[in-house]
């Protein structure tokens, strides 16, 4: 199927349950339970939201016909928009939560289409390139950081590497809710490390699938 | 060359923005109704204040001004505004009081972090759970042609900002900032979007991010005149000078109980001692307690005895101490 037709088959039902967990994860931040509430504390929720779509839309897993992630994107907008309400509400800064927002719609986006390049041509290294990028990467900061004592983070190469992930990138802005720091600004959502990396996942991908067909 | 330097500094002092802390007056003014807003004009800065004064009601009462002191200029006296106002209302001779300027203040007192305010988020709301669910059951429906599943969430997700909320209330922080060497007392008010005060009386005000819009409202009620700084999607910090008496020989403040204190001496880290009724000996140090919160602690002199305190809770207001050069 070329990209710009129109999809012809229904997501799978296993891609649907893999979104409608990722819904109720994005949902769960909106609550009104006091003691999640409570444990959030003054975090954004709109990064909270975001989380679960990211971790999740690109999981490797059953070949698809269409771009299965703009039904990720159907489910994910009213979410994330009540989310933005409530934080801007709650006096953050506007700035941030837009640039929250792009970063977040940007991720989903580029790693949806990058595991739909690669399931319409069966490129093998997508899944290591998935894991590497949105949980790898994370996950070996984590365990650097808490091997560290928490000290180990701050400006080493394992913050560095951090950066490069989506998951990492909506983790911090979860935190920084009230820094005046550059991510006010749009243009440092867009070309941010977790974004850059993000492009490049889908040029990469759009590549090997093109030479694969070809093959 | 001297005179072009002269000449560029000058255009750099007019064109900077207002100092960080803006100073509020006072001034009485006589009002005979119908006066619903009025607009005072102190030189820098022009002030609304809806008032609501029905036809025919004389009132004098008052009220606080906004002036933004810039390099090299005056202090002119408020007027009112529009002609059509100043008929109904004006402003009382020989009333005007207006903060000290802030560089008077001693240093400890100026160069302390602002308090932390404490987020109050708005609850979502039945209506909007609803939304958010049927667009996600609609879109679930469009499972066979996601682009149009997508578009629909798109449209969902933008009209879902429209419906309506209640406006949330925000808590007020106050902080009592003490200097015991100069005896000088600075009593700090903080919340977000609005910040509800009681009685008019001349300070600072300050509110982050600067570039945002800042007005004062003055409303009369039953139980008396209260007024109000606005500044949306901002934090605001009200700030002025109090007297606050000290407990005879242990020279804390006095009449306050403390949840939690702290205490600092020189070339020491802090100490966590537990709550304390104020009047008696400082309890001994709590082992295991926890330290006071960042903000409390940041920008405070070093090499002088320091306390920090959260003080028991009144009504919907949480209020700190910090007193440098206790004991």
């Amino acid at each position: 199927m070329s990209p710009t037709s129109p999809p012809s088959t229904a997501v799978p039902l296993s891609r649907t349950a893999i979104f409608l967990f990722a819904w109720v994860l994005s949902v769960l931040p909106l609550t009104v339970d006091g003691g999640l509430q409570a444990a959030l504390g003054d975090g954004s929720r709109l990064a909270l939201s975001w989380l679960p779509w990211i971790a999740f839309v690109g999981m490797p897993g059953a070949a698809t016909e269409g771009r299965d992630w703009l039904l990720a994107l159907g489910l994910c907008v009213p979410v994330t928009a009540v989310a933005l309400w409530v934080d801007q509400d709650a006096g953050l800064l506007a700035g941030r939560l837009h640039a929250t927002n792009l970063a977040g719609v940007v991720a989903l986006c580029t790693i949806g289409e990058s595991r739909y390049l690669a399931a319409r041509s069966d490129v093998p290294s997508y899944a290591p390139c998935w894991f590497v990028l949105v949980l790898g990467l994370p996950g070996l900061a984590t365990a650097l950081a808490w091997g560290a004592g928490g000290r180990l983070m701050e400006g080493t190469w394992a913050e560095l590497l951090a950066s490069l992930s989506p998951l990492s990138a909506m983790w911090r802005d979860v935190r920084q809710v009230d820094s005046s720091a550059s991510a006010e600004f749009l243009g440092a959502a867009l070309f941010c490390p977790s974004t850059l990396s993000c492009v490049v996942l889908v040029v990469v991908m759009a590549v090997l699938s093109r030479r694969g067909r070809a093959a | 060359m001297r005179s072009v330097l002269h000449i560029l500094s000058c255009v750099l002092a007019l064109a900077a923005p207002g100092s960080a802390q803006d100073p509020v007056g006072v001034v009485e003014l006589e009002l005979t109704g119908p006066v619903e807003t009025i607009g005072i004009d102190a030189g820098f800065e022009r002030t609304d204040l809806s008032l609501g004064l029905l036809s025919g009601e004389t009132r004098r009462l008052w009220s606080p001004f906004l002036s933004r002191a810039r390099i090299g200029s005056g202090e002119p006296t408020p007027r009112i505004t529009d002609p059509d106002e100043a008929r109904r209302a004006r402003v009382v001779p020989g009333t005007v009081e207006r903060p000290i300027e802030w560089a008077e203040l001693p240093v400890s007192l100026k160069s302390r972090g602002l308090p932390a305010l404490r987020t109050v988020r708005p609850e979502v709301g039945a209506l909007r759970f609803a939304w958010i669910l049927a667009a996600a059951l609609l879109v679930l429906g469009l499972r066979r042609r996601p682009a149009m599943a997508a578009l629909l969430g798109v449209a969902a997700g933008l009209a879902v900002t429209w419906i309506p909320a209640a406006p949330v209330e925000q808590p007020v922080v106050r902080v009592l900032e003490g200097d015991l060497r100069s005896g000088r007392w600075l009593q700090v008010r903080g919340s977000r979007e609005r910040l509800q005060l009681g009685e008019p009386s001349a300070g600072w005000v300050r509110h982050l991010p600067q570039a945002a819009d800042l007005h004062l409202e003055l409303r009369e009620s039953a139980s008396g005149v209260t007024w109000s700084i606005c500044s949306p999607k901002s934090r605001i910090y009200f700030m002025e000078e109090v007297s606050i008496p000290s407990t005879p020989g242990l020279q804390g403040p006095g009449g306050h109980a403390f949840g939690e204190v702290w205490l600092r001496e020189p070339g020491a880290a802090w100490s966590p001692r537990g709550p304390w009724a104020g009047e008696e000996r400082l309890p001994d140090e709590l082992e295991g307690a926890p330290g006071p919160p960042g903000w409390l602690v940041a920008g405070l002199p070093q090499g002088v005895p320091i306390l920090a305190g959260r003080l028991t809770a009144e009504a919907g207001e949480e209020t700190w101490l910090r007193l440098v050069g206790f004991l």
